[in-house]
């Protein structure tokens, strides 16, 4: 026979385990974000196909104390004072990202990518403030500029700052869009020549957003901010953003509202905006067609007064 | 080109529909409480399932668990407390408290006299860092079926409090749902919800899945203990 007084207990004991639980639990969802993706067991087997096995490992070391692994293939094309940073997206590496890398090889200017800690063969895990030192560790890496962790080896490069294009598709628009307003807002200012973005998204408190109906927080959701809208106001390069019409990941109208906001902040820059009629999240090259994509990123390449330093790596 | 791991952007879409569906779970995450526990008796419940989401082609329930319990404080007024537990491994404290009155009790002459449920529950979401309220209406007439089964159907009406206050929303829509008595002491709930049918999710992203794209479907499992006995 259950008495009054028991049932009592055992409702409230069940209710004091949930709310126990409550406090133990950590938040997940940033990992879901991010979604890295380490380097297959054995190394990654790059195709030579495209691009010719000139390239160089990188081992770039940050203030933090990680190592970012990434890859910095010349130019044997026209542009060898033009480098091209490349961020992917999320569940991918640089081994995986290799095919989008052949689409840009083409170009005729160096290319430069590198994970940040947690992807590949990057030490680490990634968040933003950790991401944010990665972005600004391979940066100086590229430019020769003042190493973030003296102590460690590092390459050594003559990359010109004003003749790199900063290139980000999707979470890596994010990381794009963070160091080209790193560097727009240093003292001096040392913005980069273009920053390209490719299914980017406004802000994770946007993709929050859009996603329900009733007025949640981001910090309910995420730790990770990714403010990309309000960064891109500080922005002082020609923006060019790519974005499918199809895209039910991504949505379009985040890259119309970067667009729209960096030619508010900065007209005379022209911002451009490629909307890709068809395209999911994944596939705007292909559906664009990559003669069309090489073009319109060829168009920006050849704005760059030429000149500079020709880009080199020293090991 | 080699596209994002499907299975990556499944579970990335369905963490995301989750934890999005978990904070509308003051209107979706838990089974209606429609039988009159009874001065005195008590009842443990778990609910799993949430709003439709369709994802790479197939169609799932958001994964939101909810537990709880309810006392008879009278035989026509349960009092309840219910915690979120998938908001909770996302890092959000989601608890509800609510009280039930039970205006119409089952006559013991005609089955055809439903029991009338009218409940009022506060939900509390916070991580410390930001916090949202809501309150919620629930009206609900349940009818026994057969041998203590139940079908049911009504509304709910809540209120999600905004920060700012223009960004408060309503959540309101019907619902319907039976139980099934498994034994003396247990039951297992199947409810649908269709929540906020007047709102155009079509332009969200992930891809809700609800008539003509309006709200939120959610299916939901309940499972329901009487510690003292099916009243």
């Amino acid at each position: 026979m259950t008495t009054r007084s028991q049932v009592r207990v055992r409702v409230l004991g069940a209710i004091a385990c949930a709310l126990l639980a409550l406090g133990c639990a950590p938040p997940k969802l940033d990992g879901f974000l991010y979604d890295p993706l380490a380097a297959p067991v054995g190394g990654y087997q790059l195709s030579t196909a495209v691009i010719p096995a000139t390239w160089q490992d990188l081992r770039i070391p940050t203030r933090d104390g990680q190592t970012l692994q990434g890859y910095f293939i010349p130019s044997s094309g026209a542009r060898p004072d033009v480098t091209l940073i490349y961020f992917h997206g999320q569940s991918n590496n640089v081994g995986t990202t290799w095919p989008r890398l052949e689409y840009l090889y083409p170009l005729g200017c160096n290319i430069l990518a590198v994970d940040v800690r947690g992807y590949g063969l990057s030490t680490g895990s990634p968040d933003e403030p950790g991401i944010d030192l990665d972005v600004r560790a391979i940066w100086d890496a590229a430019t020769g500029g003042a190493p973030q962790n003296p102590a460690a080896a590092q390459p050594a490069t003559t990359v010109d700052a004003g003749h790199a294009v900063i290139y980000g598709r999707s979470l890596g628009a994010a990381f794009a869009t963070e160091l080209a307003y790193a560097l727009s807002t240093a003292l001096p200012p040392t913005p980069p020549a273009a920053l390209v973005t490719e299914s980017a998204f406004t802000s994770v408190a946007a993709l929050v957003d859009d996603g329900a109906y009733v007025d949640l927080p981001r910090s309910f959701v995420a730790r990770s901010s990714w403010d990309n809208l309000t960064k891109i106001r500080s922005v002082r390069s020609t923006y060019l953003a790519f974005h499918g019409t199809a895209d039910r990941y991504v949505l379009t109208r985040y890259s119309q509202e970067l667009v729209a906001a960096h030619k508010a902040a900065f007209p005379a820059l022209t911002p451009a905006l490629v909307l890709v009629d068809g395209a999911d999240h994944d596939d705007v090259p292909e559906v664009l067609t990559l003669p069309v994509y090489q073009e319109d990123l060829r168009g920006y390449l050849n704005a760059i007064p030429a000149g500079g330093a020709t880009a080199t790596l020293a090991p | 080109m080699r596209r994002q791991p499907v299975g990556a952007r499944r579970v990335a879409a369905l963490a995301r529909g989750a934890i999005l569906a978990s904070m509308l779970s003051l209107g979706c995450g838990a089974t209606t409480s429609v039988r009159p526990l009874g001065a005195g008796n008590a009842d443990v419940h778990v609910s799993l399932g949430g709003p439709l989401l369709k994802t790479s082609g197939s169609t799932f329930p958001t994964p939101i668990l909810m537990a709880g319990g309810g006392f008879g404080v009278t035989d026509q007024v349960d009092v309840s407390g219910d915690v979120d537990v998938t908001a909770a491994v996302l890092g959000v404290a989601h608890v509800a408290t609510g009280v039930a009155y039970h205006p119409l009790l089952w006559s013991s002459s005609t089955r055809a006299v439903p029991a009338i449920t009218i409940a009022e529950s506060f939900h509390l979401l916070t991580n410390l860092t930001d916090t949202r309220f809501a309150p919620q209406t629930t009206a609900v007439a349940a009818w026994r079926v057969g041998n203590g089964h139940l079908l049911y159907g009504g509304g709910d009406l809540g209120v999600v409090v905004g920060h700012p206050v223009h960004a408060t929303r309503v959540l309101a829509g019907p619902l319907v749902g039976g139980e099934w008595k498994a034994t003396d002491r247990f039951g297992i709930a199947l409810e649908c919800k269709w929540l906020a049918p007047y709102y155009d999710v079509a332009p969200l992203a992930p891809d809700w899945v609800s008539p003509g794209s309006r709200g939120y479907l959610s299916v939901l499992l309940g499972f329901r203990g009487y510690l003292d006995g099916t009243p």
